[in-house]
């Protein structure tokens, strides 16, 4: 391969016939046709409003840097990363608090005197109060 | 960083070379125009900071960039076209826009030399588009754009040497397909100063 590229080495004849076509492709392209040209003037014209608003939104710090302001909001990732962030904080807040819960729950449920099924069963609290009352 | 009137002259500068370049390349026109459009744009929005300098290289890139995703839509739509196009039917009475058969004048005043001229670069686009999509880039970077190996190599993202060999293959390849249309070197370096 290294040969090729040693032996393909640009020779004088070989430059100027390429210039020499690129020189009448050249000369075709400053004869398009008036819609292609307009066309063209409405895209650069658009492009170079988008680089002044560009522009406008810069800043320069006193270090030199160049930031944009609001730059952030014009970036869909950086909004999906960031409310990917917010949800797995809400989520892991919520799993936390309802840990918590379940532990408090289960450290009243061994300390007291009364047995798990007690708790289960639906008649003995109106039992119990009954007992209470007399 | 380039002000946006530097930025205007810049693109005035380039859009007809990278219009004909990207007709070539994706033998579209109305594509062509909003590929042109698509990366005067993002040249605009992403580089904004760039100093002038860095902007043709930067253009060609995008450019270059632009006509891929172009062709890897174009195979996409393809596909469905292909699957649609036995239910659709023919466009026959296409409407022409009498501002499109409009040239601006070529500077020759001999009708025959213009005549000549513009069979030999009928000839020469009709070529260019038979190229290699690498060879063709290559060709137009380095002779049509005036950017040296290194810069080409850095446009393509490939090496030095990948540029210099798709340069010169190019280059045969076109001078073997205009010597058989029966315009020898000479004719073309000729024609080429003249222009």
């Amino acid at each position: 391969m290294s040969q090729i590229q040693d032996n393909t080495d640009h020779s004088p004849s070989e430059e100027m016939q390429g210039k020499a076509i690129a020189g009448l492709l050249n000369s075709r392209a400053q004869q398009l046709s008036m819609r292609t040209l307009k066309r063209l003037e409405e895209a650069r014209m658009a492009a170079v409003q988008q680089h002044a608003s560009q522009l406008s939104g810069y800043s320069v710090h006193q270090n030199g840097t160049l930031s944009t302001w609001f730059s952030w909001s014009q970036h869909p990732r950086l909004i999906s990363a960031g409310v990917l962030c917010a949800a797995l904080i809400v989520g892991l807040t919520l799993t936390q608090h309802m840990n918590r819960q379940i532990e408090n729950s289960d450290a009243f449920l061994l300390g007291s005197e009364l047995p798990p099924e007690a708790f289960v069963d639906r008649g003995f609290e109106p039992w119990l109060n009954a007992k209470v009352e007399l | 960083m380039a002000s946006s009137q530097e930025l205007s002259d810049f693109l005035r500068d380039v859009e007809r070379r990278a219009y004909k370049q990207t007709v070539y390349a994706v033998r579209d026109e109305h594509a062509a125009l909003d590929i042109v459009q698509d990366a005067m744009l993002k040249l605009a929005e992403k580089y904004a900071a760039k100093p002038l300098e860095e902007y043709p290289m930067l253009f060609q890139r995008i450019l270059q960039n632009t006509m891929r995703d172009f062709w890897r839509r174009q195979k996409v739509r393809n596909l469905w076209t292909t699957l649609l196009s036995s239910f659709g039917s023919q466009e026959d009475g296409e409407e022409r826009d009498p501002l499109e058969t409009i040239d601006v004048e070529d500077d020759t005043d001999n009708p025959v030399e213009q005549l000549q001229r513009s069979q030999t670069i009928a000839i020469i686009e009709k070529a260019l588009e038979k190229l290699p999509p690498r060879q063709r880039e290559a060709f137009v970077l380095r002779y049509w754009e005036d950017m040296d190996v290194a810069e080409t190599a850095e446009v393509m993202g490939c090496s030095q040497g990948s540029v210099k060999t798709h340069c010169s293959r190019a280059v045969h390849a076109l001078a073997q397909m205009l010597e058989k249309q029966g315009l020898g070197a000479r004719v073309i370096i000729n024609l080429g100063v003249e222009s």
